[in-house]
């Protein structure tokens, strides 16, 4: 049975990928100034894991959800407001999201029928097609973008984000879509479960398999590429206590020796299925370092060669570095990118006692963590520079913008949006490299890099162009934003001052400063000096919403005012 | 989607949104690009200074043909007419502000236009306003502005490759609040904004406002400095501006501080034909005047700010050398009413006078100023003479393109008769220096005169009154050899000013003339 080797498919993949990879590190100084971290004053944050006892007004809440789904909007405002922290958490955290498979709705798009799978039907179990990957690979990630945009009030699509994030496949050197559909399912099913045994699935799974060449890796001819990101990215980390050798990848590369794929389960119709194959297995002992505690692994003949791994993970998962590990991936991709001293004593240190306590099962920590002093305090909250699904993801939350009618739009709508994220720097699926997307490790910007003149530019244009005249996604689709129906559900529409204030609690990581309020005020007003115009227009319009004329007086007014408004800086926080 | 379009589409900024567009209306279309061209070929540059709220006009150009009247129904704004800067030959007379302003006429530089307004005048400020940006009909809806849509017609693919070697400079600038609907078009707006005069000084010095204290305000001074340097036009606008280190001074008010911006945009070099500046607070319901003397208060505090900005602005002008090819315009969204009421303001009203100043002025007035009875009740209002629309077609027509016919409404039939503004007619000869020395005999005349001048081309001679309606066609056809000369009849016209519009070939001039 042929081989699928990692990026083996790339000259296939640029017939597909319509935005060509950005590369927003190309340029930047990736020294640390020692001597002066990126933002020293997070340092000034004395507070920890203590749980937060200030008052838990509409931005706290507004700030607890954004960072734990994409955006929010007035709705939600309403729904949790008065609740308190916990029921907001035991609410998203408990609330599972089912949404249907992925389906054949790129036969519009090929120029060829594929021929295993009709229209509208599911293709996650069909045979590899190398034809067809590409096409069935859009569809699956406009379904991950569809997803996002159907959930409502949970975490869960955020935590598989984050995982990705953290414990990426790039589906492109994959190829094998039924691979990376069965990546994305593995993620979900752990996505607020246990650790551990997230990442014994992940260590077998088969496209992460192939992904790091673990396929590949036997005791003849070894491929150490997985078992050092295994150590280095996905569970000891690079921190300074984290001493792990060269001859500690070269063991652990060992004992993974005969984790394979089953060409076969590929080849034909079915779930794609790794095996443990004896005859490839490395049945010496492997001896690790004094980081591991000099620990020696036994070699195991036949079948048994596969309860290696699990002493393996037994091995890693005891060392103290580990749980430190993910508490700064959850840090630096929920609370800050930057992580200061003091964060690290008084957050990271702790919340991996947490994690280990509970034998790596991860909800109790992250719930002390979002119920925390540290999550709450006044330099964290907006601190944060929306990646780019937070940002054109939450203006569809925001402004109830249009979602696909049927399968076929999704792709169409969807895959839009996918590329229009790619292209201020984030393709959903893959990210630049296996350590993630920089601007979540990458000293000292970290995720101002998010931003630079030309996507800060590009993320202008949408909501300049969703306000005015329609944010192109593709040559049919033109998608507004309901600004009105956004109006119409804060407290107080017809107050000006009540009206920018929801609006930046909603779309703002921060409160804007009086200069730019009135700035703002001053458009709503057409530069008149009195509010009661604007409250005039606005009533008058409620009071008769299908005349025309007081709509337009509204909105001719409005558009300008959130165009502003959505320009600013603040904007680009959460 | 193909790739390239894609990519192009997604790669535009309008972190400064951006300028002009468009009307379906293609005779309107062809000829306000033929505008703008030249516009970029001349230098030439028109500023529009928006009075927000809507100024009162009757206590700004005050009409002296019943001054007792005037008392009677505006007993709580009225000033004495002793106080009044009286305009001689005329019967009106400036509010006592506007010293520089009646100077400025005196020499010819300024020009009143009475009673300026559009039928079926609509009192709500947005509704108003949204009609004078749109110029729109009362009854019409439309959510662009007349400019905007017309760009867009002829920019369709605005602001992809823009700016390129044909347009660099922004298409429009406008200064202060966001966009406005001036220069929106159906898909794109087409100015570029800076949204208060902080913004611009931020520009040019790499700075950005205070932000926060702490590690948010810190990434939000990041987010600032790279939306500046996004800002398509922003390179373009600071180079400009960098090449002025003087200007004359200016008073330090919100409406000097924006034309100081863009007399020194003008004189670096920024080749942008039109831009839009603000001044807010003339929705004077109450304490417009002060009691105890009528000529202090708000109003006249909003005037003097104008009288002083504007001749700020004009020796600035001067003294960049750029004076001659820059034209203003004021405007506001309506006047107030004729009756003043009891809290010592007026409310909102109708027509008003404009004023168009610049060395190109035409000068002089155009129509009359305003009859009151004295019987005059809460709801009247004063009558429209021009339609605005007929304003902006004149100015755009005689500044930009002497052969212009703007039609303005978004019914393409609607036409709007021009007025003469503009002195010397953008001139596209070839020797643009070569002045035509228009000769009329006698003047005033009594009942017969001659016009006569040097000319080989066609030729075409407009009787029109003051308030731009077109009385007769003196003469139409080509002048057989020089000099031109032409006798005609002024006995059927009542005693009163005319004006004589003379076109020849491509060049337009007005000579006055008063019939006894």
């Amino acid at each position: 049975m042929q081989v699928i080797k990692p990026g083996q498919y790339r000259h296939l993949v640029t017939k597909y990928q319509k935005v060509a990879p950005v590369d927003l590190t190309k340029g930047l100084d990736r020294k640390t100034k020692q001597d002066q971290p990126a933002n020293a004053r997070l340092q000034e944050i004395e507070e920890g894991l203590e749980p937060y006892s200030g008052v838990f007004s509409e931005r706290h809440l507004a700030h607890l959800i954004k960072r734990i789904s994409f955006g929010v909007n007035p709705d939600e405002l309403n729904a949790f407001r008065n609740r308190g922290i916990a029921a907001v958490l035991e609410h998203y955290f408990s609330n599972k999201f089912d949404y249907p498979e992925p389906i054949n709705n790129y036969n519009i798009d090929s120029e060829k029928t594929d021929p295993e799978v009709r229209e509208g039907e599911s293709f996650v179990l069909a045979k590899f097609n190398n034809e067809f990957e590409g096409d069935r690979i859009i569809s699956i990630k406009a379904w991950m973008i569809g997803r996002i945009l159907n959930s409502q009030s949970s975490i869960q699509e955020k935590m598989i984000l984050f995982w990705w994030s953290y414990l990426p496949i790039k589906m492109w050197d994959v190829f094998i879509s039924k691979n990376c559909y069965r990546y994305f399912k593995m993620l979900e099913k752990h996505s607020l479960g246990n650790f551990k045994e997230l990442i014994k699935d992940l260590t077998i799974d088969p496209a992460m398999l192939i992904f790091l060449s673990g396929a590949f890796n036997n005791k003849d001819t070894p491929d150490e590429n997985f078992a050092r990101e295994l150590q280095e990215l996905f569970c000891v980390g690079k921190g300074k206590d984290a001493r792990y050798t060269e001859d500690d990848v070269r063991a652990v590369a060992r004992v993974l020796t005969g984790w394979t794929i089953d060409w076969e389960s590929i080849h034909n119709t079915g779930a794609p299925q790794s095996i443990f194959n004896p005859e490839m297995h490395h049945t010496g002992e492997k001896r690790f370092s004094a980081f591991y505690g000099n620990r020696i692994i036994q070699g195991r003949e036949g079948m048994d060669g596969a309860q290696e791994l699990d002493e393996l993970l037994d091995m890693i998962f005891t060392n103290s570095e580990t749980a430190k590990h993910i508490s700064r991936k959850i840090y630096a991709f929920f609370v800050s990118t930057e992580i200061s001293e003091n964060a690290e004593r008084n957050v990271i240190t702790p919340l991996a006692q947490i994690i280990r306590q509970n034998n790596y099962d991860i909800v109790p920590a992250l719930k002390v963590l979002f119920s925390s002093a540290h999550f709450y305090h006044a330099h964290i909250m907006g601190v944060m520079i929306k990646n780019p699904l937070d940002f054109t993801l939450g203006y569809w939350k925001n402004f109830e913008m249009k979602k696909a009618a049927n399968f076929q739009e999704e792709r169409d709508l969807y895959s839009g949006i996918l590329w229009q994220t790619a292209n201020i720097g984030m393709e959903i699926g893959d990210p630049p490299n296996v350590a993630g997307w920089p601007p979540y490790y990458q000293t000292p910007m970290y995720d101002k890099i998010w931003i630079n003149s030309d996507t800060i530019a590009k993320r202008i244009f949408l909501s300049d162009s969703m306000i005015f005249w329609g944010y192109r996604l593709t040559n049919s689709q033109f998608i507004t934003a309901n600004i009105l129906e956004f109006v119409k559900k804060l407290s107080k529409p017809e107050d000006p001052n009540v009206l920018i204030h929801e609006t930046s609690v909603t779309v703002m990581g921060i409160e804007l400063n009086e200069s730019l309020v009135n700035l703002v005020k001053n458009i709503l007003l057409s530069g008149q000096d009195q509010d009661y115009y604007w409250t005039g227009a606005w009533l008058t319009y409620m009071a008769n919403p299908a005349d025309l004329e007081s709509k337009n007086i509204v909105l001719n007014r409005l558009n300008p005012a959130f165009q502003r408004l959505l320009q600013l800086a603040e904007t680009q926080l959460m | 989607m193909k790739r390239r379009t894609f990519i192009k589409h997604a790669a535009h900024s309008l972190a400064i949104p951006g300028f002009l567009g468009s009307f379906s209306n293609t005779g309107f279309g062809k000829t306000l690009d033929t505008l703008l061209r030249l516009a970029n070929d001349t230098d030439r540059a028109l500023v529009l200074i928006y009075l927000e709220g809507g100024n009162d006009g009757l206590n700004t150009v005050i009409p002296l043909g019943n001054y007792g009247a005037l008392t009677a129904v505006r007993p709580h704004v009225v000033m004495q007419e002793n106080q009044l800067l009286e305009v001689p030959d005329t019967d009106f007379a400036f509010h006592p502000a506007l010293t520089d302003l009646k100077s400025l006429y005196e020499e010819g530089r300024l020009q009143v236009i009475h009673s300026v307004g559009y039928p079926k005048q609509n009192f709500s400020h947005f509704r108003s306003t949204d009609i004078w940006m749109s110029g729109s009909d009362s009854d019409q809806l439309l959510t662009s502005g007349w400019t905007g849509r017309y760009l867009e017609s002829k920019h369709p693919q605005y602001p992809e490759e823009y700016p390129n070697e044909s347009y660099p400079d922004p298409l429009a600038v406008e200064i202060g609040l966001g966009s406005s609907m001036l220069f929106q078009g159906e898909k794109i707006g087409f100015s570029m904004v800076l949204n208060n005069v902080n913004s611009f000084y931020e520009l040019l010095e790499n700075e950005v406002d205070e932000v926060p204290d702490g590690p948010v305000g810190d990434k939000i001074r990041f987010i600032r400095l790279m939306a500046q340097q996004s800002q398509k036009y922003g390179r373009i606008v600071k180079d400009a501006a960098e090449r002025i280190t003087y200007q004359r001074p200016y008073p330090d008010n919100r409406l000097s501080n924006q034309l100081k911006i863009v007399s020194r945009l003008i004189a670096g070099g920024l080749r942008t034909p039109l831009y839009l500046v603000r001044m807010g607070g003339f929705d004077t319901h109450d304490n417009q005047v002060e009691d105890s003397d009528r000529t202090l208060g708000k109003h006249a505090n909003m005037l003097q700010t104008l009288n002083d900005s504007i001749m700020a602005f004009m020796k600035d002008l001067e003294y960049q050398g750029t004076a001659d090819r820059v034209m203003g315009m004021t405007f506001s969204e309506f006047g107030r009413r004729i009756v003043s009421n009891s809290s010592l303001g007026t409310d909102h009203g109708s027509a008003a006078p404009m004023f168009v100043f610049g060395n190109m002025s035409e000068g002089g007035f155009l129509g009359n100023s305003p009859v009151i009875k004295g019987n005059e009740v809460y709801n009247d209002n004063l009558t429209m003479q021009f339609d605005f629309r007929q304003i902006y077609t004149s100015i755009l027509s005689q500044w930009f393109d002497s052969s212009a016919k703007v039609s303005m409404s978004a019914n393409p039939n609607k036409t709007f008769e021009q007025v003469p503004v503009i002195k010397n007619i953008l001139n596209q000869t070839e020797s643009p220096k070569e002045k035509m020395l228009i000769k009329l005999f006698p003047n005033p005349v009594k009942d017969f005169a001659n016009v006569s001048f040097n000319a080989s081309d066609e030729v075409k001679i407009d009787l029109i009154d003051t308030s731009g309606r077109l009385l007769e066609t003196i003469f139409q056809g080509s002048a057989e050899g020089r000099p031109f000369a032409h006798n005609f009849s002024m006995v059927q016209f009542p005693p009163g000013r005319y004006i004589l519009n003379v076109i020849i070939g491509n060049n337009r001039q007005t000579v006055h003339l008063i019939k006894l």
